[in-house]
């Protein structure tokens, strides 16, 4: 599974609670929509910190990455490689 | 006689936030609320006139009301507060000059928020916090402060718009400036500064015994602008 599909199983299931919703694009906007609200960006980058072995620090918790799934996979090659 | 009402009340609220406290968390909640060794907090601002109001759904959108909190709404019990230390704190900090505004739904106060002109019309209004952080109020600029929402009401996306409401009746008002401040282990605050494009301001970190505070520029850190670029 990539790294993409694990965020989206994600926010599928633990963050929208809604498996049977029609499965979220890559650049499908997370933020505008109210997916990832200010609870939400606790539950995920828990999530993430926890399943990709990163630390994502202060200053990149911003909304442009975590924008979408794209964005957020982005965040997580970047961390992986430092 | 005012002074020792204060008094009354500011001690009320520290005791209902002390038991609020130890509920939610326990004994380690309430230490931690009073006791902490340089925690980094980041003052924030938001330009009021030059820039549009930011995108994002409004309070209406909720069914929520957002009116501002008078000493009479207090004195005829006009709403009920979900959190108790919220309607004590409401009565001492209106006797201060702060103006509170309220996210009511039904008859309900289920979020509110606190804002001070330090130099607007009339007498200075000071707040602790503004030296704390060296927030650079000028006239016409507002400092808001001490937004709560009620445990129940969380996840329901309504920090933004309850915010925007406020940044809106500023601006009517004529201010030019509102400026803030979270703490940056308080996650969700971070968040909603940064999706609502507040520009950030140097860093202090902040030491605290009690009743005891003292802050200080944090060196050499950086910050974000509201476009996420780094400034000096």
């Amino acid at each position: 599974m990539t790294t993409s599909d694990v965020i989206r199983n994600f926010i599928t299931n633990e963050i929208l609670h809604n498996p049977s919703v029609i499965p979220l694009g890559d650049d499908e906007s997370l933020i505008e929509s109210g997916i990832i609200d200010s609870l939400g960006i606790m539950t995920l980058l828990a999530f993430v910190e926890r399943e990709f072995s990163v630390e994502i620090p202060g200053d990149d918790l911003l909304p442009e990455n975590f924008a979408s799934i794209s964005a957020i996979t982005a965040l997580i090659e970047r961390q992986m490689v430092r | 006689m005012k002074l020792i009402s204060l008094m009354f009340e500011s001690m009320l609220v520290a005791w209902y936030q002390v038991r609020e406290a130890f509920e939610e968390g326990g004994l380690k909640n309430v230490l931690r609320q009073r006791f902490f060794w340089k925690r980094k907090a980041t003052p924030v601002v938001m330009g009021l006139l030059d820039a549009a109001p930011t995108p994002g759904r409004i309070l209406q959108d909720f069914s929520y009301q957002f009116v501002e909190i008078k000493l009479d709404h207090l004195r005829n019990k006009k709403w009920i507060f979900s959190t108790a230390s919220r309607g004590v704190k409401a009565s001492r900090n209106i006797k201060k000059g702060w103006r509170g505004f309220a996210l009511v739904m039904k008859n309900q106060v289920v979020g509110d928020v606190w804002c001070v002109i330090p130099c607007g019309e009339g007498i200075p209004i000071h707040h602790s916090d503004l030296g704390m952080l060296g927030i650079p109020c000028g006239k016409k600029d507002a400092y808001a402060f001490d937004m709560y929402i009620s445990p129940e009401h969380r996840g329901e996306n309504l920090a933004a718009p309850f915010h925007r409401s406020l940044h809106n009746l500023l601006r009517t008002e004529g201010c030019s400036k509102v400026y803030g401040f979270y703490w940056d282990d308080n996650l969700p605050a971070l968040w909603m500064h940064r999706i609502m494009k507040f520009k950030e301001l140097p860093k202090r970190q902040v030491t605290r015994f009690l009743f005891y505070m003292k802050s200080e520029f944090i060196p050499g850190k950086s910050n974000h602008s509201s476009q996420g670029q780094h400034v000096s």
